[in-house]
């Protein structure tokens, strides 16, 4: 059963049609990748299943939970609260980043469990610390986000969402921030946690790196997803021309 | 010498008239400041026109002008007369709440979306974003131009003579008829370059241990 679904949804900014009926989903143990081209929607759509935006038309159903459906033409959510509690099982990593400047490292990452989950300080911050060990920054707890490289910051954003246990993790071009020879750190903690079984979604432009880590490519155009496939299907043996065009433009750089 | 150590003593009682002043202003004028701000960025409507419109009059009319309004119109327009000190603290409290307010808001407004957003899918509720990663930034943001206006306060403060309050300028300026010469100018001077120097050297200190983090 999918863990993360979403039919039909549209959203648009000022006449201007974002999405035009997105379907998607993810199953449990899932690595999706999604690509195309700027301003084909795939930011936005992460956002909307992240509750950043709200969605003008369709569903979502994240984990069982219906936090949006669509009757009379018209987008109706359930109650903040709940919908809030149902998208707490999604994890979100930004391109940029995102760290509070005047907490540590080590803060960064214990405020929400201590907050919101109501957690003791000395049990966060050890698990605080492992994580930290596992993006490679033990060394950095102390340290503020001003005091860290783009890379070093991600991998800390990506710590700090873990803290959260989410269900899905979810990546908004996570490297594309980044100084091209800092992208490798971020890529491979993410691949790390792609190892362990972490169900993911990955809006990229890192080619080589969806195809490497993920089992599921979805390609997206104009507010569309143009296909959904295996890698190889949609990198190596796209059947449409958009996605042959898109392909082809990358590799030219 | 002489005449020099003469001038302190009424020089002293002016000072505190000004740090009366000063004082007053500055413990309501935040406060209120805070509220104006909040009011400004309302999502209600009219509450924001309110504000929009306090903040178009006291910032936009000089301060003398509000100082002679507040001691001498109220009792035309009213029929209550303010006792002198009271109106000019009123009107130094309404006028720098205005500054303040438009302070905080640029504070506010300064903070990147990206860190509510964070915030919010961290879970966090919107009053837990609000004081633990919205106002601890802002409060760094806002402290030199606060500073700023703090300094600028001490020196309106002079402005009290119009109402014909004995702040210390005024008693310089008494001085100075009898006398007939500079001491007590450069005695008030001295007076205001201290209270201002201290203060810069207080927000300094505040800034240098907000400065912990950088941005």
């Amino acid at each position: 059963m999918a863990i993360l679904e979403a039919k039909n949804v549209k959203k648009s900014f000022d006449g201007f049609r974002a999405l035009k009926g997105i379907d998607f989903s993810v199953e449990k143990g899932d690595r999706v990748a999604v690509i195309g081209p700027s301003g084909s929607g795939k930011s936005t759509f992460l956002r909307c299943l992240n509750y950043l935006e709200k969605v003008d038309g369709g569903e979502i159903i994240i984990d069982g939970t219906r936090i949006v459906s669509e009757e009379k033409g018209k987008a109706v959510y359930i109650k903040e609260e709940e919908v809030r509690r149902a998208t707490a099982k999604l994890g979100m990593v930004f391109q940029n980043f995102n760290l509070f400047p005047h907490l540590s490292v080590l803060e960064n990452i214990t405020i929400a469990p201590r907050c919101v989950l109501k957690r003791e300080k000395a049990e966060c911050e050890e698990q605080a610390r492992e994580l930290l060990n596992k993006v490679g920054l033990l060394s950095k707890a102390e340290s503020y986000p001003g005091e860290l490289s783009g890379g070093q910051q991600q991998r800390v954003a990506i710590a700090r969402s873990l803290a959260m246990n989410p269900q899905i993790l979810c990546f908004d071009e996570p490297t594309s921030a980044l100084d091209p020879e800092l992208t490798g750190e971020v890529l491979k903690v993410i691949k790390s946690l792609a190892e362990e079984d972490m169900t993911m979604v990955i809006v990229t432009h890192e080619m080589g790196f969806a195809r490497e880590v993920a089992g599921k490519v979805v390609f997206m155009d104009d507010g569309e997803v143009v296909a959904t496939g295996t890698p190889e299907e949609i990198l190596l043996h796209p059947k449409e021309e958009r996605i042959q065009a898109f392909l082809n433009k990358m590799l030219n750089i | 010498m002489d005449q020099f150590l003469e001038v302190l003593p009424p020089l002293w009682n002016g000072l505190g008239v000004t740090a009366q002043v000063f004082c007053w202003a500055l413990v309501f004028s935040i406060p209120l400041g805070l509220i104006i701000c909040s009011m400004r960025m309302s999502k209600i409507a009219p509450v924001r026109w309110f504000a929009q419109g306090y903040i178009v009059l006291f910032r936009g009319t000089p301060l003398m002008l509000q100082l002679i309004f507040f001691f001498y119109g109220m009792p035309i327009i009213t029929g209550v007369s303010l006792d002198r000190n009271f109106a000019a603290i009123l009107a130094f409290i309404l006028n720098y709440a205005a500054y303040f307010g438009e302070i905080f808001r640029g504070g506010v407004q300064s903070i990147p979306r990206g860190q509510y957003e964070a915030a919010q899918v961290l879970g966090l509720s919107r009053s837990q974003c609000f004081f633990k990663i919205v106002l601890p930034q802002v409060v760094k943001r806002v402290i030199p131009p606060v500073g700023n206006e703090v300094v600028t306060l001490v020196k309106d403060t002079a402005l009290v003579y119009a109402i014909a309050l004995s702040d210390l300028l005024r008693e310089a300026q008494i001085i100075m008829m009898k006398q007939n010469n500079l001491n007590a100018f450069i005695a008030a001077g001295l007076f205001y370059l201290i209270m201002t120097s201290l203060l810069t050297f207080i927000f300094h200190k505040i800034e240098k241990k907000l400065d912990y983090y950088k941005i």
